[in-house]
């Protein structure tokens, strides 16, 4: 076949994939329908290797009002005056053209999740981004441009950041991983769905926002090849282009809409464009409500004259999104765009305009001028393919560990400088976290950010992370399990309560079994944790083809985002130590095993098993945390992760030093009998540390949970840490912490 | 009556909300106006608030293209007449780029500018203090507060530095500095400046004191909840949703409409 | 050490430069039209040649994307007539060797940025000298930390 200049079309639909779709129309394609099919069979779009997977997730629970399926996931988070609210969430990655262009790559990717939330008629109330960098020194100003693009975007539009991560690790060089979530508030009953409603037939089609250029033309197709350097100029050409100022104008824009909606009664549907463009999206919009859509791709805004009938169905051209509303409804629905919040004089060429009919035939129609160009069976469109992919599971090191010793003295400033522990500060301080006035805990100051989104009600929300590149690379499967669990105690660790979860899924290639072994037993390891702590997944993503063309793939990364509820936001708190004389307690029993763990790229171990895990345990530690904040019980606390326990201390002391706080941990004969000091002291076996105001209150409540907490210290009155006999001065400890990361924007450094 | 306050929308304004939370907790009554408003209603607020974001996509410069809005004409005519006007952030941009603060030039030229951070131009967001410079009865915007007042604040912004030249920086030290950047002691020192800014300015203040430019966002730090996380202050929902620490600033504003 | 200046303009819309001349429209500035670029000014060692140069700026991701920029080298380090360009009043520091978007420039020392901008009239010339010092003093450039540079 051959393309617009009669060059030999570049696909990624396999040989295989192009029969299927000849035998499927009947006969040989038209280019454009060439186009379509090569990015709705795409692994991005249709998830042709990891749907059967995904189904062994959990999805259902009380507070779900939308599972996956759509643009984005909404629980319900509680009432006020009268309204019942609901989060809404969405979770996605952005890893091939971050790795091309870091900060369009980055940039379009917050532009994306943002607009899968706005889509569901919500309110953005905050965005996180979990980063994977390498090591090299390349890498280095590609993790500069990820994070300038995040910033420039989220910052411009107003959007606060309230969390992320980032790690750093060698097998991430040639593929960076820039997932990317976004949190929303609605009113329930303003939700708006991402499929045309029952009977809207007739309806009309109404694209909104930038003119369609030549930009992203490519892009779900690419995002699912293998990265080759030789492709470097047509891999940039494929990524799109950010405009954050008309991002902010639409938002408010649509806002009015969900408003006028909301008091006309109007159920419509709207989505995001995304991977596909005006044909991905359209097809999906009315397929999902078993209908179909005829397409006039000559009243699609266009940015340049005579762009190709494919580039205008297909391609990625970013700031879009699309409306399915009755014909009545249209003229107001253009008069808000175009003349209220005039987007034509904010970008050229930007606006609304009606550019199709959805069908009670279920096929997929695209004219241009009088030409047809598309015609098609929606459900053989939409339907996807499935790909049977070999696998073979892995075989994790779950033999036994010995027991290490760590030199306190010695290790604790090295362990705090290690780059996986290191303040990160140089980095989020990039990105507004405080916009719009309801940031109750900043990105830094806490394991989860946490807003208050609704003026005047005491409702919060909650958002923490978890997976870990180290653990991903040794034991995917109870590397999934951890990220779960992880994302819950940072939930519960600011007095939140896990409500749900997100996911986003970055692996290696499905066309190698073992690769595609590590993400088919991740999926049991989430599914596993996710029901033990009956927590839902309602969004996520797969990312597959994060290797290199060399065959190196990325370590096994699931990431987690989990949602927590505030019903009362005064009782939240940080993990900085409030006051002199209060207990310091721990949760969850040290274990000597150092697989994956920072203190093992000292001691050594670090091929062992991971810690273990059992979830049913954290189920019980999260609901005492719960019931211990409600009650003021605790001050505070802190879980435990990258550098194990005396980490955890540390940082509970940085943030206290104003008060002049510091910790004294007793000798971990006292807390950790029988493990090594490594594992007492570094070891990352999950758990907590709290600082605990009312001793007797506390331990009886934990007895009502089955929990058994172990004494370690108290919180004093000198800027010391004294850890068993090892005494530090806090101010050096905090210098040895904050110290790495600052030169992040430092030419001449090198990465950690 | 409550006193009617117009806060300005730019394209790309991205505080309004959280400021007209701030002014409305302080008994102000506040209508958001598009900045190519066409009515002459914004013209009769009793006071004009520009708040924080990114007018205009900061085209040519930060507040340069806003400057010269038809909001502006309402404001520097407001201004004029005394009517208070309070500047946040690309608000305050907006505020030095319109010749209203420090007031020292021609009508409508810039004397100085908030000009790009120190080191590389990099946005940062970081919390804050800012301490009340001059005495309070200097200006109606702030006589409620008392002398030398600590306001905690967010500073969040790329450009935030204030730039001018020697004779004129001299004359803002002397006549126009109202908040410099400090400790939460009130400490004014060099490590407390987040950006490079001479004179570690945080605000400004026109001759007459009713027009104040000031960089940090005070509304960002305006609620009980925000301090919430550090210290167990609050017991009840009530007081967590309370107006506190920034709060001052607008509680202060709003005096001036007594 | 001689400079050498390099033009980066967009081949895309430029809305920058659109807002500009609609502002400067309605505060009375003479002009149907603007042009504005990027300059970057380099002072480089004797032995640098300006094509390669150029050839290395235009793999800089941070300050050149080939679907969006066109490059091309000045032939001096200056504004022609009916030009001028607007920079920072701050001097730039002497490097070993300037590195931007971790691209290390061999044989540069200094570096400073500036921003073009013409105006012109209804036939497309540029417009006369007044007119452009017009738009400078009341738009383009702020004294309070910048510098025009006129031809």
């Amino acid at each position: 076949m051959l393309d617009v200049n009669e060059q030999p079309l570049q696909l990624a639909l396999s040989p295989d994939e192009r029969e299927r779709v000849k035998r499927g129309l009947g006969r040989e394609p038209s280019i454009v329908e060439w186009f379509a099919f090569d990015a709705q069979w795409s692994e991005h779009c249709s998830y042709k290797s990891s749907r059967p997977f995904l189904r062994r997730l959990p999805t259902t629970g009380d507070a779900v009002i939308i599972g996956p399926g759509e643009d984005s996931g909404v629980v319900r988070l509680g009432q006020h005056a009268g309204k019942t609210y609901a989060v809404v969430v969405a979770h996605e990655s952005h890893n091939h053209p971050s790795q091309v262009v870091p900060f369009e790559g980055a940039a379009t990717g917050i532009g994306g999740i943002v607009r899968d939330v706005l889509c569901m008629g919500a309110h953005l109330i905050g965005v996180a981004d979990p980063l994977r960098f390498g090591t090299s020194r390349e890498s280095r100003y590609i993790a500069q441009g990820v994070v300038d693009g995040i910033a420039s975007y989220g910052n411009a539009i107003g959007v606060p950041n309230v969390g992320g991560d980032v790690y750093f690790d060698a097998r991430f060089d040639d593929n960076v991983l820039v997932n990317v979530v976004a949190l929303g508030i609605v009113e329930e009953s303003g939700v708006i769905h991402s499929r045309a409603p029952r009977g809207s037939a007739g309806w009309d089609i109404v694209l909104v926002g930038k003119a369609t250029d030549r930009s992203g033309f490519g892009g779900a197709s690419f995002s699912s090849l293998q990265l080759d350097a030789a492709d470097a100029e047509a891999n940039k050409g494929a990524v799109q282009v950010p405009d954050a100022f008309l991002k902010s104008v639409l938002m408010r824009a649509s806002y009015r809409v969900f408003d006028v909606l909301r008091e006309e009664g109007l159920e419509v549907a709207f989505k995001d464009l995304g991977a596909g463009g005006v044909m991905g999206c359209t097809a999906e919009i009315v397929a999902s409500g078993g209908l179909g859509a005829r397409i006039e791709l000559d009243k699609v805004p266009l940015a340049e004259a005579n762009l190709p009938p494919p580039v205008i169905a297909v391609g990625e051209t970013q700031e879009r999104m699309c409306w399915v509303v009755p014909p009545s409804f249209t003229p107001r629905l253009l008069a808000i765009y175009n003349q209220e919040f005039d987007l034509p004089g904010v970008a050229r060429g930007a606006q609304a305009a009606r550019i199709g009919t959805v069908t009670e035939e279920k096929r997929y129609v695209a004219t241009h001028h009088a030409q047809t160009v598309m015609d098609v069976d929606i459900e053989f469109l939409t339907g996807g393919i499935l790909h049977e992919r070999p696998y073979e599971l892995p075989t994790p090191p779950r033999q036994g560990s010995i027991a290490r010793h760590a030199d306190l003295k010695d290790l604790l400033p090295r362990v705090l400088a290690d780059r996986d522990v290191c303040s990160r500060s140089a980095i989020f301080e990039r990105y507004d976290g405080v916009v719009r006035g309801t940031t109750a805990i900043p990105r830094g100051y806490a394991d989860a950010g946490v807003v208050a989104p609704v003026p005047g009600a005491p409702l919060g929300v909650a958002l923490g992370l978890g997976g870990n590149p180290r653990y991903g690379a040794l034991d995917p499967n109870r590397a999934a399990v951890q990220a779960v669990v992880e994302s819950a105690r940072n939930v519960a660790a600011v007095g939140a309560r896990p409500v749900a979860l997100t996911d986003c899924l970055n692996f290696g290639d499905a066309d190698d079994p073992r690769q595609f072994g590590e993400f088919v037993t991740a999926i049991d390891g989430l599914a596993q944790a996710a029901t033990a702590l009956s927590l839902p997944f309602v969004s996520g993503n797969v990312s597959l083809y994060n290797t290199s063309a060399g065959g190196k793939a990325v370590p096994a990364s699931p990431i987690v985002a989990c949602i927590g509820s505030i019903a009362d936001i005064s009782k939240i708190a940080s993990p900085a130590l409030k006051a002199r004389g209060s207990s310091l307690y721990l949760l969850g029993a040290r274990q000597d095993a150092l697989g994956g763990s920072v203190v093992a790229r000292f001691v050594g171990g670090e091929q062992e098993p991971l810690p273990e895990i059992d979830p049913d345990q954290v189920h019980s530690e999260i609901a005492l945390l719960l019931d211990a904040y409600a009650t003021y019980a605790i001050l505070g606390a802190h879980d435990i992760s990258d550098g194990g326990l005396a980490v955890a201390v540390c940082e509970m002391t940085f943030g206290a030093r104003r008060r002049g706080l510091g910790a004294r941990v007793y000798s971990c004969n006292l807390w950790a009998k029988g493990i090594g000091t490594a594992g007492a002291w570094f070891g990352e076996a999950g758990g907590f540390v709290l600082e605990v105001a009312d001793v007797a209150a506390f331990e009886e409540l934990a007895k009502t949970h089955g929990v058994v907490p172990l004494r370690i210290g108290e919180v004093t009155e000198t800027a010391c840490v004294v850890l068993g006999d090892a005494e530090f001065d806090a101010v050096s400890l905090c210098e040895a912490w904050s110290a790495p990361l600052r030169g992040f924007y430092d030419l001449s450094e090198e990465a950690p | 009556m409550k006193p009617k306050i117009v806060v300005y929308v730019f394209p790309g304004t991205n505080s309004e909300d959280e400021t007209k939370r701030a002014l409305e907790a302080c008994e102000l009554d506040v209508a958001l106006v598009r900045s190519d408003d066409k009515t002459s209603t914004a013209k009769n607020a009793d006071g004009f608030v520009l708040p924080g974001g990114f007018a205009h996509e900061d085209r040519v410069r930060a507040g340069a293209v806003a400057a010269h809005d038809r909001a502006m004409d309402v404001v520097v005519e407001a201004a004029e007449k005394g009517k208070p006007v309070l500047g946040i952030c690309n608000g305050a941009q907006v505020l030095l780029e319109s010749g209203l603060v420090p007031g020292t030039s021609k009508a409508r030229r810039p004397s100085a500018a908030f000009a790009p951070n120190i080191p590389g131009g990099r946005f940062r967001c970081v919390h804050t203090y800012v301490r009340l410079m001059i005495d309070p009865s200097r200006s109606p915007l702030l006589s409620a507060l008392p002398k030398a007042a600590v306001i905690p604040a967010w500073v969040a912004h790329g450009e935030g530095r204030l730039a001018a030249a020697l004779d004129e920086l001299a004359r803002i030290e002397r006549d126009h500095l109202a908040f410099a950047y400090s400790a939460a002691d009130g400490d004014v020192n060099p490590d407390a400046v987040p950006n490079g800014s001479a004179l570690g300015a945080a605000g400004l203040i026109n001759e007459a004191g009713n027009v104040l430019a000031i960089m940090p966002h005070p509304e960002r730090d305006a609620w009980a909840f925000m301090h919430r996380y550090d210290l167990i202050a609050a017991r009840t929902s009530q007081e967590a949703l309370r107006p506190s620490g920034g709060i001052a600033l607008f509680q202060s504003f709003a005096k001036a409409f007594a | 050490m001689i400079e050498r200046a390099f033009e980066i303009r967009l081949a895309i819309p430029d809305n920058e430069a659109y807002t500009a001349l609609a502002t400067l429209q309605r505060l009375g500035v003479g002009c149907d039209g603007i042009a504005r670029a990027d300059i970057h000014v380099f002072g480089v060692e004797d032995d640098v040649d300006a094509g390669e140069l150029e050839a290395q700026l235009k793999t800089i991701a941070t300050i050149f994307n080939p679907n969006k920029h066109r490059m091309r080298t000045r032939e001096e380090p200056r504004p022609k007539a009916g030009e001028v360009w607007i920079s920072s009043t701050e001097v730039p520091p002497v490097h070993e060797r300037v590195t931007i978007g971790g691209v290390q420039l061999r044989g540069v020392r200094t570096a400073w940025r500036a921003t073009s901008w013409r105006l012109l009239d209804g036939a497309g010339k540029d417009v006369a000298q007044p007119i452009l010092d017009q738009a400078v003093e009341t738009l383009l450039c702020n004294p309070a930390f910048q510098r025009a540079i006129k031809a």
